[in-house]
């Protein structure tokens, strides 16, 4: 299965084949940046997580990957940023949503803020009726 | 398109027999021909005949794309490649058009007209064709996926009361789901007191792979089998303490032989070669 190696690639994800998918796309782009095999473990769940609170409650959606070069305070300092959009009902309480075994559905509850931990920075937004962006970061020590 | 109907009725017995020379040519097509009786195939161009009449004089095309799609699926499973269908499309449009020019060589504009009538009959029927391909084919690895997931769980019986289970690859919800149904099938029907669930080859478990193994072990506690979860590798462990789903409640070891040293143990086998050890060194 090819995985794209370019700065940047988007994928779908709208069922489990493509939450694979896009966990594997994260961490092949994740372990040319030079990250080490546990923050890659780490970056894959922070996206497997992700991924499926999208496929579960967005109706789908798209996952961005990136590279960033530099952060303004640090610069030179290189990183993956993730962005995950989905077009679905949103969430109306974005801050309740983070808390830990917060859930609508059946799962533990851990989705975001498992995934907030996992990652250096975070930031959801998100508007009932029109859907949620996840963005992010992931810095190389 | 009712112009393009129109004409191609009045040259439909031309075009056909030709079209039929055509088709036979293509072996996989002369092949699908050659199994057919003479009765069903009338039955079937008859019946085509008067979809597409539904389609293009009444304009109530789902009828005949849903046969279209249909019959397209049926190709697709047996293995006629979509390219097949190319030459039979092509020989189509360039009979029409000749026969168009010649009939109207005196009105470009009538013939214009028809062309794309038929144009834009032949496009969607192509595409309906190639949509009914791709699902045909979705619908193939879907079931192939299903195949490789059943062969990939074996469950294995190392000796009374203990089934080893090792998962390979990667654990999606409904491979979650198959893997308890699985395993508490398995401990139902060799009457095992103790599984070990070997997880070293799998990548990932984020918290909802975490819950589907925890919710697994905790299923087979209430049929009265102990799970002991092996294989953990540092980078899961650590991302498992950091998203919160440390599997409380689930015995976990940190390999394949510590789990199999603590079935000894529990099964009381562990004693027994210790008993056997002392046994020797007395003998001794």
């Amino acid at each position: 299965m090819a995985v794209t190696m370019a700065p940047e690639s988007r994928l779908p994800v709208r069922d489990d084949g493509e939450i694979v998918g896009a966990r594997r796309a994260a961490r092949a782009l994740a372990a040319t940046l030079g990250f080490s095999e546990t923050d890659l473990t780490m970056i894959a769940t922070a996206v497997s997580e992700i991924a499926r609170n999208m496929v579960e409650y967005g109706g789908g959606g798209e996952m961005t990957f990136a590279v960033i070069d530099g952060d303004g305070r640090v610069p030179g300092r290189r990183g993956l940023r993730i962005t995950a959009t989905d077009h679905g009902p949103g969430i109306p309480d974005v801050e309740r949503a983070m808390q830990d075994g917060y859930t609508t559905g059946r799962g533990l509850g851990l989705g975001l803020p498992g995934a907030r931990r996992l990652m250096d920075e975070f930031r959801v937004e998100s508007a009932v009726g029109v859907g949620t962006t996840v963005s992010m970061t992931k810095w190389v020590v | 398109m009712r112009e393009y109907w129109d004409f191609y009725e009045k040259n439909r017995d031309a075009v056909d027999a030709t079209l039929r020379a055509v088709v036979e040519k293509i072996p996989a097509f002369a092949q699908v021909m050659r199994s057919m009786s003479p009765a069903q195939l009338a039955e079937q161009e008859k019946r085509g005949l008067a979809l597409q009449r539904q389609a293009l004089v009444e304009g109530n095309w789902r009828p005949y794309l849903e046969d279209l799609a249909a019959q397209a699926e049926n190709f697709a499973r047996s293995g006629i490649p979509f390219s097949t269908w190319l030459p039979l499309f092509t020989s189509f449009r360039v009979l029409l058009r000749g026969r168009l020019f010649e009939a109207y060589a005196a009105d470009p504009a009538r013939v214009a007209r028809i062309l794309d009538g038929m144009n834009h009959y032949l496009d969607r029927a192509v595409g309906v064709l190639g949509d009914a391909y791709d699902l045909a084919k979705e619908r193939l690895i879907g079931q192939q996926q299903e195949a490789i997931r059943e062969l990939s769980t074996p469950i294995l019986q190392l000796r009374e009361g203990l089934l080893i289970l090792p998962v390979v690859g990667l654990v999606d919800t409904r491979r979650a789901r198959q893997i308890t149904e699985s395993l508490l099938l398995r401990i139902r029907d060799r009457r095992a007191e103790l599984v070990i669930m070997d997880i070293t080859g799998v990548p990932i478990v984020d918290s909802k792979v975490a819950n589907h193994l925890a919710q697994a072990c905790e299923a087979a506690r209430l049929m009265g089998a102990q799970v002991i979860v092996t294989g953990i590798s540092p980078e899961i462990a650590q991302a498992l303490v950091t998203i919160g789903a440390e599997m409380r409640g689930v015995r976990t070891l940190a390999d394949l032989q510590s789990g199999i040293e603590e079935a000894d143990r529990l099964q009381g086998f562990g004693r027994s070669k210790s008993l056997a050890h002392e046994a020797a060194a007395e003998t001794a």
